[in-house]
């Protein structure tokens, strides 16, 4: 008998062992909570809606998404994952660990729950539970975890373009590259020496268009949560001029997006107030090709990973399109619409002179990437909506699941009926967008106003 | 000179190729590069005597310049990027023609070489105001970052270098001369600036204590270049020459070699929401002395004497929504007009306190401003107080300058459809009484073809001869332009 049970658990115990091996999965049941969404949202693969079947989709999508499909402009195909969309185990094991050891502090920063002090390093989620119905600070929480999710493929860069789209088509273009380190949540697991205090840096360098092209932005975002420094490379100036962290809202080089849109929220947790307001299923967008697969990123000679960008970002601006009858130049013909479970979080910015007024967040409960973001002004008065979408790169042989940037993201401003689209991490236009995932190029020495500059001309 | 300069070019050039190939840079993979530029036509009408006395009522069509102006810049990618490094070559090229000169006879008189061949360099004659073909800017970087986590960039070749924060004053800003031989001062800093060959090196370290960073700028200039105007001869002046009719104005150069060249030094250190630097520099004063020795025989020279300066400037990140920002600089001999000089020169030289503060602030309406788009208006505002040590202002004899001065800017833009027209509003009030205004917009429909209209005029008290504005209320400027960028 004994004999018997043993052979059983060993049989068990490796059955379980080669999942492990061959999935990087840390959510056993992705698939029925995908069936649940599908049944909830009452759609089903394959489906699709538009001005003529609005209704179907009422209740799935954010109210603004719902009036672009009624209007005619957008079209919704369903799809399904094929895979589970959220961090891989080795992730999950960091964060799990971290369970009871942090705690919000006054300023909404991260502390150590045991002596109240600000951490000077963490791995993985430092909130890996979340009770969003009876914590009040579960946004704060959900967002630090958002924070730290972003760091998961170490130091990156990417080249992004941005477009500039008006109802009448694609208007113009520009092209850059983002330099981030992460000194949180190291991919090794490893602290690397801190002695500026930082939580990352991050550095944006234009490339084209000629007028704007040597510009460049750098910032580096402190570890006790205070205003992040942030100064600009002039190339008409030949100088380096400090920005007010204010300038967080006001648009980027004139395009719909402003610097904290970038991943839905790319400013300090800190520096808001979140209030989450329910929790429930959705459709969000997602590329076709992420629907069936991650990017399976190439290792490179010197160190690193590199996404293949090898598949193409196409809009309703393309005239493959002009002849659809539901359709807007920013519509993305490129993905299908999936059932995600989504936390709606309230924001609000504790700065009195930020630009946006109140925001809301459609934040993936399992990716934890932000999908949606509603933006209202000042006065109360509906804005503009984000239509976020996260590579998933798949790199380290398989090992490793991370969701550092854009596939896309679609900027409504509603009130001018007006878009932009940032976009990367596949081809656009013939042009080969990349990520460099865990890439050694990227090391704190570059992080320097004087080093910015020499990025310029 | 030009055998100094050719043997300088080849050794940088031995030395990058040195580098490239040396046992840790010998991983260069391949060179990536990027060409991107533009063409455009800029045509400027000058109304003869100011918007003052009427607008648009006495003009001229003064340039019709069509310019290509391309960036090649050349980056090597390493396999694995090798501490030393080459790591940019940067080139830009300007050439243009301008058609006013063959659509007008009213320059004929000014010849090619006003001081015949062999004289100075900077003489401009009319051949150089006609056509354009200049290799503006050519530069490599060399970098090395250290383990130790300091980052050290040499940048050997032609190029600009930028100090301060002022924005319509030039406090610190001392190593570029400037090139007014074909626009005005409130063009585009870039091109008003005339790049000049530079040995530099920066070395920045890494963050200590508070400190983010501190840096070290030195400079090696062996290019004497001065303040450069259009061609100003007896017989008559180019649009932008200095406008002495019958009289030559010729520059009396200092020699360019390497043993008598400029230096300059910068200290920069950065520790929380400030950041500060402070500056040296040893030189040729690039504006010009006006000396009158030889005004008998109908010539006036432009002195550049050798000067010192020493400089502060700072700006401070406030928690409270603004950007505060100043300069503080003392020049030790700047040349000032003064008949009563008795070595008959015309010209002394003075110590020159100046002092400008700044503050940056964007303001934000409840959705933007009209059509904005959510942008916000980008302001800036700037005093600015210059003294004249040891000076007693004469009527006759010493009106070019006052013994104080102040002066006041303001800066406004902002960007309306998204981003496509960028209205900038530019004025400069001097405290003598002189009001100068610069108002512009560029449009770009879809990034690549743009549309530029500019307009600067002045107003006010014309005998304010000690105003640095005073001689822009005689001539306000319309300015149209279109191009196409690629």
């Amino acid at each position: 008998m004994t004999k018997k049970l043993l052979f059983e658990v060993i049989v068990v115990a490796f059955i379980g062992l080669f999942f492990v091996q061959t999935s990087i999965a840390v959510n056993p049941n992705w698939k029925q909570e995908q069936e649940q969404g599908f049944k909830e949202l009452g759609v089903k693969p394959g489906e699709v809606y538009n001005a003529e079947n609005w209704q179907g989709i009422e209740k799935a999508l954010p109210r603004s998404v719902v009036e672009w499909v009624k209007k005619g402009e957008f079209t919704i195909k369903i799809g399904e994952m094929k895979y589970d969309y959220s961090p891989d185990k080795l992730y999950e094991g960091w964060s799990m660990a971290n369970k009871g050891k942090y705690a919000i502090g006054d300023r909404d920063q991260v502390i150590l729950a045991a002596s109240g002090k600000a951490p000077d390093y963490i791995q993985g989620d430092p909130f890996p539970v979340i009770d969003w119905k009876n914590d009040p600070k579960a946004g704060s929480k959900i967002m630090h975890n958002n924070s730290l999710r972003k760091m998961m493929g170490g130091s990156t860069m990417y080249e992004f373009g941005v477009l500039w789209v008006s109802d009448q088509g694609l208007d113009r273009a520009m092209y850059a590259e983002n330099y981030l380190y992460y000194l949180w949540n190291r991919p090794d697991g490893k602290p690397v020496p801190n002695p500026q205090k930082v939580k990352r840096f991050e550095m944006t360098c234009i490339k084209e268009p000629f007028d704007l092209s040597g510009a460049a932005m750098l910032y580096h975002y402190w570890l006790d949560g205070s205003p992040e420094r942030f100064v600009q490379y002039i190339p008409a100036l030949r100088r380096v001029k400090k920005m007010n962290v204010t300038d967080r809202s006001s648009p980027f080089f004139g395009t719909d997006f402003s610097n904290d849109d970038t991943q839905g929220y790319a400013g300090q947790p800190e520096s808001m107030e979140w209030k989450v307001k329910e929790v429930k299923h959705i459709l969000i967008a997602m590329p076709k090709w992420l629907c069936e697969e991650p990017d399976i990123c190439e290792k490179l000679p010197g160190g690193g990973w590199v996404t293949p960008a090898k598949h193409k970002l196409e809009f309703g601006f393309d005239p493959k399109y002009k002849n659809e009858k539901y359709n807007i130049p920013w519509m993305p013909w490129c993905v299908n619409w999936v059932p995600r479970k989504v936390y709606v979080i309230g924001q609000y910015a504790k700065d009195p002179y930020y630009a946006y007024g109140d925001q809301e967040i459609w934040v993936d409960v399992d990716s934890n990437m932000v999908f949606y973001k509603i933006v209202w002004d000042k006065s109360g008065e509906y804005w503009k909506t984000l239509v976020l979408t996260f590579n998933a790169e798949s790199w380290e042989n398989g090992n490793r699941l991370s969701f550092n940037a854009q596939a896309f993201y679609v900027n409504v401003d509603d009130k001018t009926h007006h878009a932009s689209i940032a976009l990367g991490n596949q081809i656009f236009n013939n042009r080969e967008l990349k990520a460099y995932i865990n890439w050694p190029k990227n090391n704190p020495r570059i992080f320097k106003d004087e080093y910015m500059a020499t990025m310029g001309r | 000179m030009r055998r100094g300069k050719r043997l300088v070019f080849m050794s940088v050039l031995i030395a990058l190729l040195s580098i490239a190939f040396t046992g840790t840079g010998f991983c260069f993979l391949n060179l990536d590069y990027k060409v991107a530029g533009h063409v455009m036509n800029q045509t400027v009408i000058r109304d003869l005597d100011g918007f003052q006395t009427g607008v648009l009522n006495d003009t001229d069509v003064i340039q019709v310049r069509n310019e290509l102006k391309f960036d090649l810049t050349m980056r090597p990618k390493y396999v694995i990027e090798p501490n030393l490094r080459l790591d940019k070559v940067f080139i830009r090229y300007r050439g243009a023609y301008d058609a006013i000169f063959d659509l007008v006879n009213r320059y004929n008189q000014i010849p090619n070489s006003v001081r015949g061949a062999g004289n100075s360099r900077y003489d401009l004659g009319l051949d150089d105001v006609i056509y354009e073909n200049d290799l503006r800017e050519a530069f490599a970087d060399i970098a090395y970052q250290s383990s130790g986590g300091f980052f050290t960039n040499m940048r050997l070749g032609r190029q600009i270098v930028q100090w301060g924060e002022a924005g319509l004053f030039n406090v610190v800003n001392q190593v570029n001369p400037q090139d007014l031989s074909i626009v005005r001062n409130f063009q585009n800093p870039e091109d008003l600036a005339a790049p000049i060959w530079i040995g530099r090196m920066d070395i920045s370290s890494p963050p200590f204590g508070m400190v983010n960073e501190l840096s070290l700028q030195l400079l090696y200039i062996p290019d004497n270049r001065p303040t450069i105007f259009g061609p100003n001869y007896a017989g008559g002046v180019a649009p932008y020459g200095l406008g002495v009719p019958g009289v030559n104005v010729y520059q009396n150069d200092v020699s360019s070699d390497m043993g008598n060249p400029q230096f300059g030094a910068r200290v920069g250190l950065s520790a929380g929401r400030i950041k500060t630097y402070f500056y040296y520099f040893d030189g040729f004063y690039n504006n010009p002395a006006l000396d009158f020795s030889d005004i008998g025989i109908g010539t006036i020279w432009l002195d550049h004497p050798r000067y010192q300066m020493y400089g502060v400037s700072f700006n401070y990140d406030s928690p409270r929504g603004f950007i505060l920002r100043g300069e503080g600089a003392l020049h030790d001999t700047v040349p000032f007009t003064d008949f009563g000089d008795l070595t008959g020169r015309g010209y002394t030289g003075h110590k020159v306190y100046e002092a400008l503060i700044g503050v940056d602030r964007s303001f934000f309406s409840t959705y933007g401003f009209p059509g904005a788009g959510g942008t916000p208006l980008s302001t800036s505002f700037e005093v600015h107080y210059k003294h004249v040590d040891d000076w007693d202002y004469d009527r006759v004899l010493r009106n070019g300058a006052k013994e104080n001065n102040y002066g006041v800017t303001f800066v406004a833009n902002t960007f309306f459809m998204h981003g496509s027209l960028l209205p900038v509003v530019a004025l400069w009030y001097d405290f003598h009484g002189v009001l100068l205004t610069s108002l512009s917009a560029d449009y770009t429909p879809n990034g690549l073809l743009f549309f530029k209209i500019a307009i600067s005029s002045s107003y006010g008290n014309k005998s304010a001869s000690y105003s640095p504005i005073v001689s822009t209320i005689n001539s306000s400027e319309v300015s149209l332009g279109i191009g196409y960028r690629f």
